[in-house]
């Protein structure tokens, strides 16, 4: 039963994410001339998709997933200038604690980061591991790209 | 040469330039050692993720500072005439060493005291003596 509802959380997250971007959650009715439009919307919403692995990094998973969940963007735009300003904002309140880094959802890296990001303290090497999983996809990619993280 | 970097995720990595990829996944015994030996690529812990400075040299002789918070060393092959310096979501620092076997010195050198939020900006001094 518990796993059975873990999925559907899952599984929400997951839809909420990507209807989120594609923008149909902002109430579209099914005219084909609208559907067009929408698509269009659709289509500028985010530039790439990443697939996190949860398996391999399963507490910053489950922090990035539950984060959307909780209403944060599923989509960063990166914006490396702003790194440094917006982790102040974000990990203030957030003390470090020895034995683990303090994970930040959106990332620094992103314009949707910042103040009120959500902050959750998890094992350095789950964290780092997959900060080099998202440097190893995001090392070419220029300021404003645009991209969307799906958990699975 | 000083150059600013911002870091991310509590690492930095020094790798052969037109490497693909470089980030590598740590284990538990990598965040214990503090570093990691790849192919081509040294990545090690950053003890603030914020703005720091690199500096990069070549010397005959290592050259110990006397403020470093944490020194070690580590073989480096440079393959091309250029290396590359960086953290996750940043844009990477280029320097010129000559192709050759060296031992890579990497001394940390705090430059200010750590905020309210554990954030302080920090010094790495990379040398690059030949073997």
């Amino acid at each position: 039963m518990k796993k059975f509802f873990l999925q559907g959380k899952k599984m929400k997250a997951l839809l909420f994410s990507v209807a989120a971007a594609a923008g149909i959650l902002t109430g579209v009715d099914h005219l084909s001339s609208q559907k067009e439009t929408q698509t269009v919307q659709a289509a500028a919403a985010y530039d790439k998709t990443l697939y996190f692995p949860l398996s391999r990094y399963p507490e910053t998973g489950d922090h990035i997933r539950d984060a959307i969940e909780a209403g944060h963007s599923a989509i960063c735009t990166i914006d490396r200038d702003g790194a440094d300003q917006r982790r102040e904002e974000s990990l203030a309140g957030y003390p470090a604690k020895t034995g683990y880094d303090r994970d930040e959802w959106p990332m620094a890296m992103c314009e949707e980061g910042g103040y009120g990001a959500d902050i959750r303290y998890i094992s350095p090497s789950d964290n780092r591991g997959a900060g080099a999983w998202v440097g190893n996809q995001a090392e070419n990619d220029p300021d404003g790209t645009r991209v969307l993280f799906i958990v699975q | 040469m000083i150059s600013k970097l911002t870091v991310s995720y509590s690492q930095l990595i020094v790798y052969n330039k037109g490497i693909m990829k470089p980030f590598l996944d740590w284990t538990d015994a990598d965040i214990k050692r503090g570093y990691i030996l790849g192919e081509g690529v040294i990545s090690f812990e950053a003890v603030s993720d914020y703005k720091c400075e690199i500096a990069v040299s070549s010397p005959m002789h290592y050259d110990e500072n006397v403020n470093s918070t944490r020194t070690f060393s580590l073989p480096f092959m440079v393959e091309s005439e250029g290396i590359m310096v960086s953290s996750v979501g940043a844009n990477s620092l280029e320097f010129t060493i000559e192709p050759g076997e060296y031992t890579l010195y990497v001394d940390t050198i705090p430059l200010e005291q750590p905020k309210a939020n554990g954030l302080y900006k920090v010094r790495y001094e990379l040398q690059f003596v030949p073997n």
